[in-house]
């Protein structure tokens, strides 16, 4: 038989109440944490040469963190920050910069920057990307279901000069079209787009036709910096398009904050394809016409 | 005789072993004082939490209708935060790695927004492209962290196929000024 008293059953209670608190205690321990943790949060180096440095990640969770540190270039504005794979990006060299790290553990990397003689000071501030991701469990789901991953990422800016400015900037290279256009038949407009800036970018263009009546055509592309991009619109007169017409190409663009569209224009003559079925009518009946037998005259004298 | 030698030895040896290790029984050394400095460098810790989970915890949205409405998650304790228990004042980013996905069908990035920060930021379709959502984000007291909410939208447009749509949102933390040279 069991024995119980007042004093067993009050050290029952103290032992749960005291697990209790550890439990809790836990769990508001997991919930405190922050994510990847990262040290130094950025280097500056002058000049050009050879220059070292190490950063320590740390991952206080209790869940293994997949990490990856990849060398890049900044280029940002007020509210924009982009991450390229060119110029300062390949100065960097990171020693095996692609890990697992466990809960609790720390972990130096070292890397390397080259800073070539001849430098852009205005452009040359890169990063250490620290990229933490952890595994995404499996999703059994019927019908739709929508999975977003996260990944945190701390940026180390690697400084030898100045970040580089986000420079959008497109011009239209050519704009070549048909000078006169038949109604009815197709005419082929061709322009080329060039990007003077240092970003991607995409663009919408609009062949605006104005002369009697209007029309618009709408197009679309992508071209990247220092490459060109040709397109080509069709537009078909309608069967009242008639007179002398203006054709612009209006190009929109901006990614990244708002840009004046570039602009060209060209002239053309749509001949509507009735006037020229009536003139060739009237030609026809006037040749026509024209083909008719004479009539001989006769003359008749009356001689005394 | 032999036996009570031995056994005097014996003693003798460890009360001497045992005051060469007990300064409290060897003779009085002179006090010394040590400097410590420790070095704490400028950190940055943040994480991005789902439904208060694991650190860089999946988002998981079932069982979504293909109606053309916007559906809304507040962020919060049961929907998106992002943490920081940094020890430097930071600018917060969020984007985007592209479209929804299952492989072969897709549901356009632009259908897919984020608000709030805690900075009242309207609500924004995600790019691909880092956005900066929080500026100059100061630290937390020692010890502390700060936790911001996150609302999400998600639109699936008419006739989208069934399927699990896939992409991956990164947030990303750089130091407040950090890309700013300190000398000319």
């Amino acid at each position: 038989m069991r024995e119980t008293n007042s004093g067993g059953v009050k050290l029952d209670r103290r032992a749960l109440i005291l697990v209790s608190v550890i439990i809790l205690i836990s769990i508001i321990g997991e919930c405190f944490a922050a994510g990847i943790v990262v040290s130094p949060t950025r280097f500056e180096f002058t000049g050009a040469g050879s220059h070292e440095g190490k950063i320590t990640i740390s991952n206080p969770y209790r869940e293994t963190a997949i990490i990856t540190i990849t060398p890049k270039r900044i280029l940002k504005d007020k509210r924009n920050l982009l991450l390229m794979d060119d110029g300062v990006a390949r100065w960097i060299r990171v020693q095996n910069g692609s890990f697992t790290l466990r809960p609790g553990e720390r972990r130096e990397v070292n890397f390397q920057v080259n800073v070539p003689v001849n430098y852009n000071y205005r452009d040359a501030v890169g990063a250490l990307v620290v990229t933490s991701t952890s595994k995404a469990g499996t999703l059994n789901s019927r019908g739709t279901s929508v999975t977003l991953k996260q990944a945190t990422e701390v940026i180390v800016p690697v400084l030898i000069g100045l970040p580089g400015d986000i420079r959008e900037s497109l011009f239209i290279e050519s704009f070549t079209g048909p000078s006169i256009l038949l109604g009815l038949m197709p005419g082929s407009f061709s322009y080329t787009v060039k990007n003077r800036g240092n970003v991607y970018e995409n663009f919408t263009s609009t062949l605006q036709v104005n002369g009697f009546l209007s029309d618009a055509v709408n197009s679309s592309g992508g071209v990247y910096p220092g490459d060109a991009y040709s397109d080509e619109v069709t537009w078909t007169p309608g069967i009242l398009d008639m007179g002398i017409y203006t054709a612009t190409i209006n190009v929109a663009y901006g990614r990244y904050s708002s840009q004046k569209p570039v602009v060209a224009e060209r002239t053309l003559i749509v001949i509507p394809v009735w006037l020229i079925v009536l003139l060739v009518l009237i030609v026809t009946v006037w040749f026509l016409r024209s083909r008719k037998p004479r009539i001989p005259r006769i003359r008749v004298k009356i001689e005394r | 005789m032999g036996v009570r030698s031995l056994l005097a030895v014996l003693i003798l040896s460890v009360v001497l072993t045992v005051t060469s290790f007990s300064p409290v029984f060897g003779a009085a050394s002179p006090s010394a004082t040590q400097q410590l400095e420790a070095e704490v460098e400028p950190t940055i810790a943040i994480g991005a939490f789902w439904a208060n989970g694991a650190n860089n915890s999946t988002i998981y949205l079932l069982d979504l209708l293909a109606d053309n409405q916007e559906y809304s998650w507040d962020g919060g304790a049961s929907g998106e935060q992002v943490k920081h228990s940094s020890n430097v004042a930071i600018d917060l980013y969020v984007r985007a790695a592209g479209d929804l996905t299952n492989g072969s069908n897709t549901i356009p990035l632009s259908n897919l927004k984020y608000a709030d920060y805690g900075a009242s930021v309207a609500k924004t379709a995600f790019t691909t492209s880092y956005v900066r959502v929080r500026e100059n984000w100061p630290a937390p007291s020692q010890g502390n962290e700060l936790t911001i909410p996150v609302d999400l939208y998600l639109l699936v447009p008419f006739a989208t196929p069934p399927g699990n749509y896939t992409t991956t949102v990164y947030h990303a933390a750089v130091q407040t000024g950090g890309t700013a040279p300190t000398s000319p």
